[in-house]
């Protein structure tokens, strides 16, 4: 019996890379005529990633995933950058007319005081146009596509690359800094996103 | 063998009846063997001939309880498991659509479970009897027949009935004869809590996309005049279930136009895929019909408009020689690149 780091290799090679490219291919055409979008970007899920996630355990110290291979659903990940906040509702718009959804949850720190990661996520179904290239191979069903501004983006890019696996060791004070970030990042949004609607609002004058 | 359960249940309708007014479903486990099982058995192995329209459950927490109750019944299928879908069936039924045969089929396809959902209508019927040299004749009521156009089924297959099961295939007789008609709305939306996989703004874009390269390409005049009129008439079936193939077929499309079509579709599975018409997004692909004569004039104005806009007249019918007639105000002149 195959283990679980040859079977997705062979998938991430034969299969994940190809839809990867379809799934591109799809966003940008889907987005071409919108100029809130700033930048799509889409992965296949790296087979080092996939197995650390596949091995991720619960609170009791069981397997997270039975499963891998179907579980996670990420193994095609779509990111949609938008230059300003309120450009946001006429991405979402055009998400929910385009494909459809098993979740969408809005990823924001828990208490107002604090400042974080901020973003919208979904697990959506690889629409038709695709998987009709793939249909006698074993692909996954679903797709994750997150919704970020440039500026929640370059927070988060950054974060995950210093802090994402090392949070436990991080002092009191570099917690303070990483929030202060988060805090830039949100304030540069909203900031920029009154700019828009006053400068809109002074030529409309 | 890959069946290994079959359930069956008598249904009638109850929705927006108290429980009180509601008939009592009454189910039987059907034995693996005989003529009736063998009729389900066909049914079951012909499912992918005969389901072809696609459909998700529908979710924003990765939580549907028609899903639930199917996954419930493919882990452990048994009259309980079973007698619970044929509740939900019964109270997403009214009379309109009438009492019903549920049939709920498992079985094991290699690693995968499928699950097969079919529901047969009422009807009457009239058996005829020869014994010893006498005709029998006698009415009967509660006859079930695959063949009517009220037949629905749905089929589930994966491999993981934790994270598998969210889309499957439907069929529904009702739009399989030619005629588009409006989707069953209690069988996928209430029964099923299921939409068409395909988004009516995706599936609508798709179709003005095949149609306008279809017509492109068409070989002759004829045939992109036979595409483009079918074309004019597809934003009258707005909200109706709709693909290009049942359209060619309403619409009459002689070979040659459905070739053109056909070959346009990436391939047969998008040919046949069936979703909701949406107006709107069909003719923001097809906003401008165009017309371009020999003589390098091209006559163009707003699809649905252009009968209006220019008025033909058949000057030499052999020689395909036309006169268009408009009469308007300038308000625009400009130079172009290319062809509009």
């Amino acid at each position: 019996m195959r283990d679980l780091t040859s079977i997705y290799t062979e998938r991430f090679n034969v299969v994940l890379q190809r839809l990867d490219e379809k799934l591109c291919e799809f966003l940008l055409e889907v987005f071409e005529s919108h100029e809130f979008v700033a930048r799509i970007f889409t992965r296949p899920k790296k087979i080092a990633s996939f197995l650390e996630k596949a091995e991720q355990q619960d609170d009791a110290g069981n397997a997270k995933y039975k499963d891998p291979l179907t579980e996670i659903q990420d193994q095609l990940g779509a990111l949609v950058i938008t230059r300003f906040l309120s450009d946001i509702p006429h991405v979402e718009s055009l998400i929910d007319s385009t494909f459809r959804r098993i979740e969408i949850s809005t990823k924001e720190p828990q208490s107002a005081a604090e400042f974080g990661y901020i973003g919208k996520h979904y697990v959506l179904f690889l629409p038709t146009d695709i998987t009709t290239h793939f249909q006698n191979e074993d692909h996954p069903v679903f797709f994750e596509l997150q919704i970020k501004t440039l500026f929640q983006y370059a927070w988060s890019e950054t974060n995950h690359k210093l802090f994402y696996k090392n949070k436990s060791d991080l002092s009191t004070d570099q917690k303070r800094r990483m929030a202060f970030v988060a805090a830039q990042a949100w304030g540069a949004d909203v900031l920029i996103d009154e700019m828009k609607i006053d400068l809109a609002s002074q030529r409309s004058d | 063998m890959a069946i290994t359960h079959v359930h069956s249940y008598l249904v009638h309708p109850g929705k927006g009846l108290d429980e009180s007014a509601r008939q009592e479903i009454r189910g039987t486990e059907l034995k693996l063997e005989g003529k009736l099982f063998a009729m389900i058995e066909r049914i079951y192995t012909k499912t992918r001939d005969d389901c072809k329209t696609s459909v998700s459950f529908t979710s924003d927490s990765q939580q549907n309880e028609a899903r639930d109750l199917i996954v419930n019944y493919a882990e452990a299928p048994n009259a309980n498991s079973g007698q619970k879908l044929a509740k939900r069936l019964q109270l997403s039924t009214d009379g309109t659509s009438g009492m019903g045969l549920l049939f709920l089929v498992r079985g094991e396809e290699g690693t995968k479970v499928k699950t097969l959902i079919s529901r047969f209508p009422a009807d009457v019927g009239i058996l005829a009897e020869e014994t010893k040299g006498r005709l029998n004749v006698e009415y009967l009521e509660k006859v079930f027949m695959k063949n009517s156009n009220k037949y629905k089924a749905a089929c589930y297959e994966d491999q993981s009935l934790k994270t598998g099961y969210w889309k499957g295939l439907i069929v529904d007789h009702q739009i399989q004869y030619g005629v588009v008609r409006t989707v069953s709305d209690y069988w996928v939306k209430d029964f099923l809590a299921s939409d068409c996989l395909t988004t009516p703004q995706l599936g609508s874009t798709r179709l003005a996309k095949m149609f306008d390269k279809a017509i492109k390409e068409a070989p002759t005049a004829i045939v992109k005049e036979q595409l483009a009129s079918s074309a004019k008439l597809i934003p009258n079936l707005d909200g109706k279930k709709v693909s290009a193939a049942l359209l060619a077929k309403q619409f009459g499309l002689p070979s040659l136009a459905v070739d053109c079509l056909k070959s346009a579709a990436t391939n047969e599975e998008i040919y046949q895929e069936e979703f909701v018409l949406h107006e709107e997004s069909f003719t923001s692909i097809l906003s401008f019909e165009s017309v371009e004569l020999n003589n390098g004039a091209i006559l163009t104005a707003p699809t649905g408009q252009f009968d209006q806009v220019f008025k033909e007249e058949i000057v030499d019918k052999n020689k395909g020689l036309k006169v268009y007639r408009t009469e308007g105000i300038d308000t625009d002149r400009r130079f172009r690149k290319a062809k509009p």
